[in-house]
């Protein structure tokens, strides 16, 4: 069972529009295939990143820097590599056209 | 600054009983009831559809639980509208979890202000992760019905 926040991670959010319906369906497909939950800090909130209702409350837009936390598993660190290059402006998965 | 989703949703164009069963033939019966209220024009309402469309094609707005917030940017909307559609039986939507979806919220939004359409979705989520907000939503079959429970949630009197 997984417990206690044991990996970290800063990523800055580069899309257009903000963390709205495509980068959360995204993230949220991706997270779901580890292990180790990956929660998405910001301001006062912290969420699931498998979560794509409770992404959306984050609000976050351009520019906003997310804390990634992973919980204790064995897939922890691969679970933050993977999400985390998901932030990256160069992310192929996320370079898709303008909303 | 938050914004509720009474705020966007266009009462007139709630519809209780989508008859669609598909994807695109429901996205056309959403875009159709906002044209009803002549919040869409004629003249754009394929284009709208089309734009719809093509953003669907870049991955599923179906955000599981039964949820879809199919969605477009177009420059015929001066601001954020938005219509809500209920398909208690449920239809194909290709959705994060696999599952049919039974509650759809489009969303239309400016160009010119991406922003609203972040706080729009704060606002559908607020009220829509809750699963028996959506349970009672559901179970509403007039339009009456369901402004008066979004209201209810919303805190609106």
């Amino acid at each position: 069972m997984s417990a206690g926040v044991a990996h970290q991670r800063t990523v800055e959010i580069h899309f257009p529009v903000g963390l709205h319906v495509r980068p959360a369906t995204i993230i949220a497909k991706k997270a779901r295939g580890f292990q180790a939950e990956v929660f998405l800090v910001y301001q006062d909130r912290k969420v699931s990143a498998r979560n794509v209702f409770d992404m959306f409350l984050l609000g976050a837009e351009k520019g906003a820097l997310i804390k990634l936390e992973a919980t204790e598993d064995t897939d922890a660190e691969t679970a933050l590599d993977a999400l985390a290059a998901l932030f990256a402006p160069e992310c192929p998965e996320m370079k898709l056209p303008e909303e | 600054m938050s914004i509720r989703i009474t705020d966007f949703v266009v009462k007139e164009a709630i519809n209780p009983g989508v008859k669609a069963t598909t994807k695109e033939a429901v996205i056309r019966e959403l875009v159709s009831s906002l044209k009803t209220t002549g919040k869409v024009t004629e003249t754009d309402e394929e284009n709208i559809v089309k734009a719809i469309m093509r953003r669907e094609q870049l991955g599923s707005t179906g955000i599981g639980r039964g949820v879809a917030i199919p969605h477009a940017k177009h420059e015929s909307v001066g601001k954020l509208i938005g219509s809500i559609g209920l398909a208690p039986a449920g239809i194909p939507f290709e959705s994060l979890d696999n599952d049919p979806v039974n509650i759809f919220v489009m969303l239309l939004y400016a160009p010119e202000r991406p922003g609203e359409h972040l706080r729009a979705l704060e606002a559908v989520s607020r009220l829509l992760r809750d699963e028996k907000f959506c349970q009672s939503l559901l179970k509403c079959t007039t339009r009456e019905e369901i402004w008066h429970l979004l209201c209810e949630a919303d805190g609106v009197k």
